[in-house]
């Protein structure tokens, strides 16, 4: 009978650990989930329709828009140039380079949607951010896709991908480094506003393409016909 | 002579296959490659001590931008290359494409990959990665055999046997040679004073280097060059799309890509 604490003690130190999850599990969970999703909706066959794209454009957004943290991407791909910006602007910014950002993410992960999605290991860079690894494997090559997350009010949060090993917002940073080095915030607003709007057409125009190329009988439908 | 030479360059890759190779767990790839009661699944990649490098935003912030007092005549470089791709390089991949099917691309992307195995294996040992050098050497053993002279590829399953590939500008830069500045060569592209110098280096590690006549050696390279654009056609139009200045937005993914090459 005295044996008993011992026991409990024994099964508790063996128990813990496997039941106790650490926050690299919670960041690991949050971008699988997330990933899978947009590959699920991307995947779908009820969205190979020409009139159902749109409907999969908004559930597509919808998850991306759960996924990022667009206040903190804003703050930091601005850096300390954001001093130099009103709160008027700033909103701006943030609400024309989050769709910027979507389009190029989405147009990226579009183009590897038929293809396999690895789960890396998910490592802590701070107490409240993590990176989580996964890598796409196509027939001639494998890309690195990694995502970092922020922990803030009990909810993890995208601020980075990093494509290869180039951060998308340290490649921004730098190129609103450059524009703003000599020109106003309004000119790099004036120019995301072009940008946004132009990638709306492109868009179109690779849709349009990617008709004929069904209607042509999928003879000429190349990687780059698909956005 | 020459074939003492022969004798002694086979020994030492019969020695680093079986000594270094053995610590790069070559012969479990080997053993699953050619045994038919072969175990799949369950394997655990080797952790590599190069694998761990934290990037802290505050590091981020204060690392030093790449000089660049060339920029007027590398923006030249630059529009010369974004021309040059559209006019020539993507047509002719375009075309070549046509003609043959990705799978054969992508094992003629295999081929040059594997033949470019001492550009590798050099710069492990000038920058005392033996254990890399152990995977590469393996790599290169299997994927030659099974693989049938690298034209498949069936280390590709082996995380352990596919190190991140080392260069001579990686090994300038882990000497503790800096970048220098930033250079846009024709035809190349990004490059920095350093990875320039490393591209010499790399030239007299490569077998195609020393084929004979020249022009044999520059056909080879061009078509390396135009097989891999093949299979690559749309990055750079995407890439530029979503650039707001594409020259400083590949620049710094230039920078980025590299700053992670030599710390791997």
């Amino acid at each position: 009978m005295k044996r008993q604490p011992i026991i409990i003690l024994l099964i508790l130190f063996f128990v813990i650990p496997v039941s106790a999850s650490t926050p690299a599990d919670g960041a690991f969970g949050f971008v699988s989930t997330s990933v899978d999703k947009v590959l699920t909706i991307l995947r779908n066959p009820a969205f190979k329709e020409e009139s159902t794209r749109e409907i999969q454009r908004q559930k597509l957004r919808t998850v991306v828009e759960a996924f990022f943290n667009y206040n903190e991407i804003s703050m930091r791909t601005l850096g300390r140039n954001r001093k130099s910006f009103t709160p008027v602007q700033m909103d701006e910014f943030s609400d024309l380079f989050t769709r910027l950002l979507e389009k190029i993410y989405l147009n990226r992960i579009r183009e590897y949607s038929d293809e396999k999605v690895i789960y890396g290991k998910a490592t802590m860079l701070s107490e409240n951010k993590a990176e989580v690894e996964t890598t796409v494997v196509t027939a001639s090559k494998q890309i690195p896709i990694n995502y970092r997350v922020v922990l803030k009010y009990g909810e993890w949060r995208g601020y980075d991908v990093i494509i290869e090993g180039v951060s998308l917002v340290r490649n921004y940073r730098s190129q609103f480094n450059k524009i703003l080095q000599k020109k106003t915030p309004e000119d790099l607003l004036q120019q995301l506003r072009e940008k946004v709007n132009k990638e709306k057409v492109t868009a179109k125009k690779a849709a349009v393409s990617k008709r004929n190329c069904i209607t042509m009988g999928g003879k000429f439908c190349g990687k780059t016909a698909q956005l | 002579m020459r074939e003492n030479r022969t004798a002694l360059i086979c020994f030492t890759l019969v020695f680093l296959f079986f000594f270094a190779g053995y610590d790069a767990n070559c012969p479990k790839a080997f053993a699953q490659e050619t045994s038919v009661f072969a175990e799949t699944g369950g394997e655990t990649a080797l952790k590599d001590e190069y694998d761990e490098w934290i990037d802290d935003l505050e590091e981020e912030e204060s690392a030093p931008q790449i000089r660049d007092p060339l920029e007027g005549f590398n923006r030249g470089i630059f529009a010369f290359n974004d021309f040059f791709y559209f006019k020539v390089l993507k047509p002719v991949a375009r075309g070549y494409g046509f003609i043959a099917p990705e799978p054969v691309r992508v094992r003629v992307k295999n081929f040059f990959y594997n033949i470019g195995f001492p550009v590798r294996f050099v710069n492990d040992i000038l920058q005392i990665k033996f254990k890399r050098a152990g995977q590469d050497t393996c790599r290169f053993v299997l994927n030659s055999t099974v693989g049938i002279l690298g034209f498949f590829n069936p280390a590709q399953k082996y995380p352990w046997l596919n190190p991140p590939p080392e260069d001579t500008g990686q090994t300038l830069g882990i000497w503790g040679i800096g970048n220098g500045l930033y250079i846009v060569l024709p035809i190349f592209g990004p490059s920095t004073l350093r990875d320039s110098v490393g591209l010499v280096g790399d030239y007299f590690l490569q077998h195609v280097s020393y084929i004979e006549p020249f022009y044999i050696s520059l056909g080879a390279r061009s078509y390396e060059i135009i097989n891999n654009t093949s299979l690559s056609i749309g990055e750079y139009e995407s890439f530029k799309e979503s650039a707001l200045d594409p020259y400083t937005a590949l620049k710094d993914a230039y920078m980025q890509h590299r700053k992670k090459a030599v710390q791997e």
